[in-house]
């Protein structure tokens, strides 16, 4: 059942041909998945000291970092391994020693969420809290949930709780950890869509969105939740495959190749 | 040559006596003279008593809110250290131990004050300024350009060698008048005349309709000014003369007599207003030898019907509120209200149809969960009970935190929570906020459950009573309107909570250890303002006329 609410959001945002649109990009989507998944992948890569599970959460939240335009925040020239979100990180891997607790999902995101609660969020700044209060109390709310998507909706709040994460950091760690990196077992469905300008220029020149999606501070924004329906209405079993118009846009966009591009005959351009 | 305050859009004060912090008005004063006043005086007691442990003071030194270095080095600039040399000691080793997680603007103002003040030797001084340094050199690596006010501030600091001081040119270019402030205050020479023109016509250009002016820095625009910029600016024109001296020293007293006057009528009149919030909640069914929980259980449900006063049926909440717990068996026993059936059975009978529903069940489930509160945990004191409270909402409420406003003060929860805060305001701004947290209660719901139950059944230490808010609403923001304390009437009639702040601050300057005492506004508004009727008898108070007839600006427009 959608609410009104996210109805309106629908209407104002997405594109009235959006179905139609859909059921054309859907197989490229499909098919370009693959490649999409090993280029992203390769930003964790870059970052990755070892081989266990530590040390590929350290480098997927890294590579969360760094690719969801942290760079444009100000932060220009702090290492990333200085940045206060980066430490508390490395407080929270170090702080259970087992690496056991980090194989079950369950396990890790309970403690995650204990963490954020009580110790990450200590480390936003005043003028910052203003923007995620709301979403460290929906995850109070949400903390003794047991259920699958109530716990990937608690490892996604508790995600927001470090300094320097927004909504599409914390859903880039999750794409990281779960679709690239396969930690843990779980259906792709109950993944986000992160925010990416490039995806949204893209989806413009598809006409799928009617309006420019912007970046948002909080999970309740009106335009995360405008690209949360647009993931789930393209590909319903998985939204993160609207990554791949990210994918796209880098590679064949950026560099002109518009020839090479399977969607060539669909964009507007 | 000089600008008159009749020109301006809404005369300056009375945006900063609005909207304006204690230190922005207790800085306004002293510039004026009037630093000595009671009000002044009022206001310096209420910030000694708020400083946290660690030398803080909350943001705008209001109860509850996180500390910050800008309202510190204000609050040094307003107590002078030979009175309060302990306050100012326990403030400078704050900043000082937290130099490192300060910004540029915030070391340079600390340096600047500190310069002011002579007081280049301590260690203070010497520490910030190698902080500073640091900083600046990190400028130079990133080749980033100094803003207009970093440049105005550093050439206090450093003198003219090191910085040059901008023009007034280069200022005015910027249009932001929150630098032009510091400008003005840090202005060494006279002003000619035709740069005081090209200020004037600033001045004027820039003023925001609702009164005060914006600075760029913040970055925000809206119909009213924001102090932050306001105070500077007008200090800066106070002290370069640009603005009409007498003028505005005659305004000033004229509002400063307003409000002793207000004060003294409200402290004559303390014990009637106890008495009538007294004599409701005994016709609510409040009998003196009731235990703490059952104060607390009877002060939740009478404040949450008293929300719905539009939707009862036509009789008042205290009349409603027996009713409700008559139904109930009491308040002996919580068991019955701990079910949740029970209790929205119990509200359906005493609402109109007309109320849906949800507000029912929401009205129904915030009972089922205070009194599920009282009956497990176990405090004697305020301070066990608001961190049982915060705990419980953590756990228990957030879950069903209605809208995201609910949420939000749950967020404010645990933060404070997390920073483990023990500080008596901070305690009881949780203790609003959890309030809060609970379906169906907002503001105006939780700011009449802790006044009633900490103000008039004295339920907890008097301590408590320093920072229990007085009661907002229509009423209160009407008899603000009258005395002509609002800088836009209209807007604050339609959504009051817009003058909550102009109100708690009054409190505090009539009364620093009860700002409470403010409700008498209230009951004046429900009373007389409301109907516009100063001379009518009133039978709850027994008495013939306004308690403010005599000098009320508007009693004579009143028909």
């Amino acid at each position: 059942m959608i609410s009104e609410r996210v109805l309106e959001i629908r209407r104002k945002f997405l594109s009235e041909e959006l179905e139609n649109k859909a059921k054309q990009i859907k197989g490229i989507l499909i098919g370009l998945d693959n490649q999409s998944v090993k280029f992203f992948k390769k930003f964790v890569e870059g970052a990755l000291k070892g081989k266990n599970i530590k040390d590929i959460l350290r480098g997927c939240f890294i590579a969360a970092l760094k690719i969801s335009g942290i760079r444009s925040m100000g932060y220009g020239r702090i290492p990333f391994t200085k940045l206060s979100s980066f430490l508390l990180f490395e407080k929270f891997l170090n702080k259970y020693a087992t690496t056991k607790l980090f194989e079950e999902f369950t396990k890790f995101t309970d403690a995650l969420v204990e963490f954020s609660l009580f110790e990450a969020i200590k480390e936003i700044p005043t003028w910052r809290y203003w923007f995620v209060d709301g979403d460290v109390g929906m995850l109070a709310g949400i903390k003794k949930r047991k259920d699958l998507d109530g716990l990937f909706e608690k490892l996604r709040f508790s995600l927001i709780c470090f300094p320097h994460f927004s909504p599409s950091t914390a859903n880039m760690f999750i794409y990281f950890t779960i679709k690239c990196y396969k930690l843990w077992k779980l259906p792709y469905k109950l993944l986000r869509v992160p925010y990416f300008s490039g995806l949204i220029k893209l989806a413009q020149k598809l006409k799928l969105v009617k309006r420019k999606i912007k970046g948002s501070h909080t999970f309740s924004s009106h335009h995360y939740i405008a690209l949360q329906e647009l993931g789930r209405i393209v590909c319903p079993e998985d939204p993160t495959k609207l990554l791949v118009l990210e994918f796209v846009s880098r590679t064949f966009c950026k560099n002109k190749k518009c020839e090479e591009c399977k969607l060539n005959k669909l964009c507007e351009l | 040559m000089s600008l008159s305050i009749s020109k301006f859009k809404v005369n300056p004060l009375i945006f900063i006596f609005e909207k304006g912090a204690p230190h922005h008005k207790l800085l306004l004063l002293k510039s004026l003279g009037f630093g000595k006043t009671p009000y002044a005086k009022n206001l310096i007691k209420w910030i000694i008593e708020i400083q946290n442990f660690d030398g803080s003071f909350p943001w705008n030194f209001f109860p509850g809110e996180d500390p910050d270095p800008w309202v510190v080095i204000d609050a040094l600039k307003i107590l002078p250290s030979k009175q309060y040399p302990k306050i100012v000691r326990k403030a400078l080793k704050y900043l000082k131990n937290n130099l490192k997680k300060m910004d540029i603007y915030s070391i340079s103002l600390l340096l600047s004050f500190l310069k002011d003040f002579n007081k280049t030797k301590t260690k203070v001084y010497q520490k910030a300024l190698k902080t500073l340094e640091i900083k600046l050199k990190e400028y130079n690596k990133r080749k980033k350009e100094l803003k207009l006010f970093l440049r105005i501030l550093l050439n206090h600091i450093f003198g003219d060698k090191q910085f040059r001081r901008p023009s007034l040119d280069e200022i005015l270019v910027e249009e932001d008048p929150w630098t032009l402030g510091y400008w003005l205050l840090t202005v060494k020479t006279e002003i000619d005349d035709p740069s005081k023109k090209k200020i004037m016509k600033f001045v004027l250009e820039t003023e925001k309709k609702g009164g005060g002016w914006r600075g760029k820095l913040f970055g925000f625009s809206g119909i009213y000014g924001d102090p932050i910029t306001t105070s500077p600016f007008l200090q800066g024109l106070i002290k370069t003369q640009i603005i009409n001296l007498d003028e505005v020293s005659l305004e000033t007293e004229k509002l400063l007599e307003l409000f002793s006057k207000i004060g003294n009528v409200l402290n004559k009149k303390e014990k009637k207003i106890e008495q009538f919030f007294l004599k409701r909640m005994e016709d609510a069914g409040y009998i003196s030898d009731m235990n703490l929980k059952e104060k607390l259980m009877l002060c939740f449900i009478y404040s949450l019907i008293s929300q719905f006063y539009w939707a009862v049926s036509g009789l008042e909440p205290w009349e409603e509120t027996l009713n409700f717990i008559e139904k109930q068996d009491g308040l002996a026993s919580f068991e019955k209200y701990v079910n949740f059936n029970d209790v929205y059975d119990a509200f359906k009978g005493i609402l109109r149809r007309s109320v849906p529903s949800n507000r029912i069940e929401m009205a129904a489930r915030a009972v089922a969960l205070y009194s599920s509160f009282l009956n497990n945990k176990k405090f004697t004191s305020f301070e066990e009970y608001a961190e049982n409270l915060r705990c419980f909402v953590i756990d228990e409420v957030s879950r069903y935190a209605p809208s995201y406003s609910g949420a939000r003060n749950v967020g404010w929860v645990v933060r404070s929570v997390a920073f483990n805060r023990k500080e008596l305001h901070n305690l009881v701004r949780d203790v609003y906020r959890c309030l809060m947290s609970f379906p169906s209660v907002g503001f105006k719901t939780a700011c009449l459950h802790m006044f009633l139950s900490s103000r008039i059944l004295n339920t907890w230490s008097e301590n408590v009573k320093k920072y229990v808010y007085p009661l907002i609403d229509v009423f209160s923001a009407i008899t603000l309107c009258r005395l002509n304390l609002l800088s836009l009437p209209r807007v604050v009639e339609k959504e009051p909570m817009k003058g909550f702040h102009c109100l708690f601050w009054l409190g505090v300057a009539i009364n620093p250890r009860d700002p409470s005492l403010a409700t008498g506004l209230w009951l004046i508004g429900r009373e007389w303002c409301f109907r516009q009727k100063c001379n009518k008898y009133s039978e709850y108070l027994n008495e013939k006329g306004c308690w403010f007839r005599d000098f009320c600006p508007s009693v004579r427009r009143v028909r």
